[in-house]
């Protein structure tokens, strides 16, 4: 009996402890080491600043590539090597990063420096007041950034929420290997009109049937696609600031069939294989094993496009038709840096977003990871130490010479975009005609639309 | 005198003592927000800005103006119908079969309970897609055994994404084996002794005996996996996303994609207090229709 009751005991402590232990860390010190050095807290979600030395922790939150992880937490070891304050890296792929995101804004517990989209800002400022106004501090050295770019795509009102970390725009990129395979006439001068495009691809096909023409899947259908062949016809924006829109029924049928000619003729995946990865692209081997001839993505994703099979890509313009209205070419910082307005330290906060954006050395640390930086000053340093690659800055130099309306942040906006999604679907699975998915666009954004109005 | 009046307080007040962290959790972390979310459904609460009253708004606008509702419901109704049934057959079946008295008998429980801990990581998804796909595991094993098959998108076509994630729940039948496995144990052996001397077969024994016996476990497996399978979400979410054609869409989606995609949270909790009406009414059925089928020894 007393054998057993030991045994539970024992047990019961166990369990005790192994509960206690995912409660952090502590370091065990004789009095003399707790004397001369400072605790630290390293418990993700906890902040601390220790008045006595000036040591600080504080939280850092991106989405990216593991090639953007290493390069990031490379530079966040350096800055503390430089300057003792801590800062815990929070990274994960963009796939649920918003969501986590409000919910952590919700619950108070969102980290100090925070990466976004710049749609976000308009988003998020509508529910709050959530990040710090960048020129109510005199820390950021605006100097070194094109403050007309800085404020078009960073503000929201009078308050400059965030700062851009680099820029980009939409690029078709062509893995040059197939190209030079299939004798597919594209090079960095190709300038196509869609109904180009359908014509090599048909071409591509007839010699290359089991080679896919433009790797593609619904969302970067959706986003990189449609919307573009949309504001190609009407121009302006796609969602006004007064919350109407400018495009009509006609024109969005036009872009559905456009669509539906893609997936009839067999130059993009059927819908039914591509919806297995359930809009994690990268995770549909086509690409990756060269067997696509091009991909419509934004030109900061050509790190990520690179690996064993696809060594060599390049980057021409959008196919834009002759008579367009506008090209449709989505140009806006790839992604944005703010500050928590309730961070421990905005102070520090700000000084490692001055220096991560404009210190020599972290500008080399980070290269372009993050795609062609925003500043000049950035940009001509990596050339000159060869961290820029060439194909990268050319599909940015591209973008940017035949950029289209700059679309302000209700262009990505979550709800719209999930039913337009989803209305896309309808036609390639041929649920919908494309006159019939316009109409129901056009009924079923209204009350989204309304409820944007309202806030 | 002291000594005694303590000890009387230690003996009525010792079991409550025990279960104050039981109950500070369940007032903290269920009790609360099942309160917070029906006061918030009467709302427009966002979680980020301040909310005001809407009245029954919300609860009028799921059931006039919110397309994708009885989709959804739809959805969900079949993903039960498909997954519940499947999953109480095939947990009896193997209980049944693990129910004896074999060397190593415990390794195969090991195993087949291994895929309920696994629940819906990404490394299942990827598992699903590697057999689902057109050039997956499954077309290749069709394949093999009828030539000239082509293959087919399991998971991409609408009409067989809702039964390929619904089979993930099944797959994961784990749990209500070992309930199963339980209650196969507690059946006497003098009831199928005296059903040999009746001259009874084995089926006669299996629906005559164990299953009468087992009616009770099977009533609390029945209703427990239908609450589990109606706020469903992991599958949708990982595997399909909803798609295709909103064919899997299932209502935890939907909650979700409202709650913490659009800000619409006010909203989401008025969807999750019907998804909870609906719950309780399926149970009563249940519960209503259990009467002449379940068999209590008491």
């Amino acid at each position: 009996m007393g054998k057993k009751k030991w045994m539970a005991m024992l047990l019961a402590g166990t369990v005790t402890l192994s509960m206690l232990g995912g409660c952090g860390s502590w370091q065990e010190q004789t009095p003399k080491e707790a004397e001369n050095t400072k605790e630290e807290h390293t418990q993700e979600g906890e902040n601390t600043k220790d008045g006595g030395s000036g040591n600080i922790s504080l939280r850092f939150c991106w989405w990216g590539s593991d090639t953007r992880h290493e390069k990031t937490l490379e530079a966040l070891a350096k800055y503390e090597e430089l300057t003792g304050v801590h800062i815990e890296g929070e990274y994960s792929t963009i796939s649920s990063y918003y969501e986590k995101l409000v919910t952590q804004l919700a619950g108070g517990t969102a980290p100090d420096i925070i990466q976004l989209d710049y749609p976000w800002i308009t988003e998020l400022a509508a529910q709050g007041d959530f990040f710090v106004d960048l020129e109510a501090y005199d820390i950021i050295d605006f100097g070194k950034f094109d403050m007309d770019y800085t404020k078009g795509w960073c503000s929201e009102g009078d308050k400059l929420a965030a700062l851009p970390m680099a820029q980009n725009g939409f690029t078709l990129f062509y893995n040059r290997d197939v190209v030079k395979e299939s004798g597919l006439a594209v090079d960095e001068s190709t300038e196509w009109t869609w109904e180009d495009l359908i014509r090599e691809g048909e071409k591509f096909k007839a010699e290359n049937p089991d080679k896919v023409f433009l790797h593609s899947d619904l969302h970067t259908l959706e986003k990189n696609v449609f919307k573009p062949y949309v504001l190609q016809q009407c121009g302006g924006q796609w969602i006004n600031d007064d919350f109407t829109v400018n495009f009509t029924e006609e024109q969005l049928a036009n872009a559905y069939a456009y669509l539906l000619e893609l997936e009839e003729k067999d130059l993009i995946q059927p819908l039914e294989e591509t919806m297995a990865y359930n809009g994690n692209i990268d995770q549909n081997p086509v690409w990756a094993n060269g067997e696509a001839a091009l991909l419509i993505r934004w030109a900061s994703d050509y790190p990520s496009l690179i690996n064993d099979n696809v060594q060599d890509i390049g980057c021409c313009r959008l196919p834009v038709p002759a008579d367009a209205a506008d090209t449709g070419i989505n140009c806006k910082p790839s992604m944005v840096l703010a500050v928590n307005k309730d961070s421990v330290s905005v102070e520090e906060c700000l000084k490692f977003a001055n220096w991560m954006m404009t210190d020599e050395e972290a500008i080399k640390i980070l290269g372009d990871c993050r795609g062609v930086p925003a500043t000049a000053e950035a940009r001509t340093l990596l050339e000159e130490n060869n961290l820029l690659n060439p194909d990268l800055k050319t599909g940015i130099e591209i973008a940017s010479q035949n950029a289209g309306t700059a679309q302000n942040g209700y262009h990505d906006n979550s709800e719209i975009t999930s039913i337009s999604t989803e209305i896309l679907s309808r036609v390639l699975y041929k649920d919908l005609t494309p006159e019939e998915a316009a109409g129901e666009l056009m009924d079923t954004i209204k009350e989204p639309l309304a409820a944007l109005a309202g806030n | 005198m002291r000594t005694n009046q303590w000890k009387k307080w230690k003996r009525k007040y010792t079991g409550m003592f025990y279960l104050t962290p039981w109950i500070i959790g369940f007032l903290a972390f269920q009790l609360y927000p099942l309160v917070m979310s029906f006061l918030y459904s009467f709302t427009d609460f966002t979680m980020l800005n301040d909310y005001k009253f809407v009245g029954l708004q919300n609860y009028i606008k799921i059931f006039t103006n919110d397309r994708l509702f009885l989709k959804s419901m739809k959805a969900t109704c079949m993903y039960v119908a498909i997954a519940l049934p499947l999953k109480m057959i095939i947990s009896l079946f193997i209980a049944g079969l693990l129910n004896r008295r074999l060397k190593g008998i415990a390794v195969f429980k090991v195993i087949y309970y291994l895929p309920s801990i696994f629940g819906g990581s990404v490394a299942i998804t990827i598992l699903w897609r590697f057999i689902f796909m057109k050039t997956g595991l499954l077309n290749t094993l069709i394949g093999a055994v009828f030539s000239g098959y082509n293959g087919f998108d399991w998971i991409g076509s609408p009409k067989t994404s809702l039964p390929v994630i619904s089979l993930l729940q099944v797959w994961q039948f784990g749990s209500s084996m070992v309930l199963f496995l339980a209650g196969l144990k507690q059946v006497p052996d003098s009831l199928y002794e005296a059903a040999d001397i009746d001259g009874a077969n084995a089926v006669q024994k299996y629906f005559r005996i164990t299953l009468p016996m087992l009616s009770p476990i099977i009533l609390f497996n029945l209703v427990m996996q239908m609450i589990q399978l109606f706020q469903d979400f992991t599958a949708a979410f990982v595997i399909t996303g909803g798609g295709a054609l909103k064919e899997t869409y299932l209502y935890g989606l939907m909650l979700y994609e409202n709650g913490f995609r659009y800000f619409k949270m006010g909203y989401a909790s008025a969807q999750s207090w019907i998804l909870f009406v609906i719950i309780i009414l399926f149970t009563f059925v249940i519960f209503r229709f259990s009467d002449g089928l379940v068999h209590y020894e008491d």
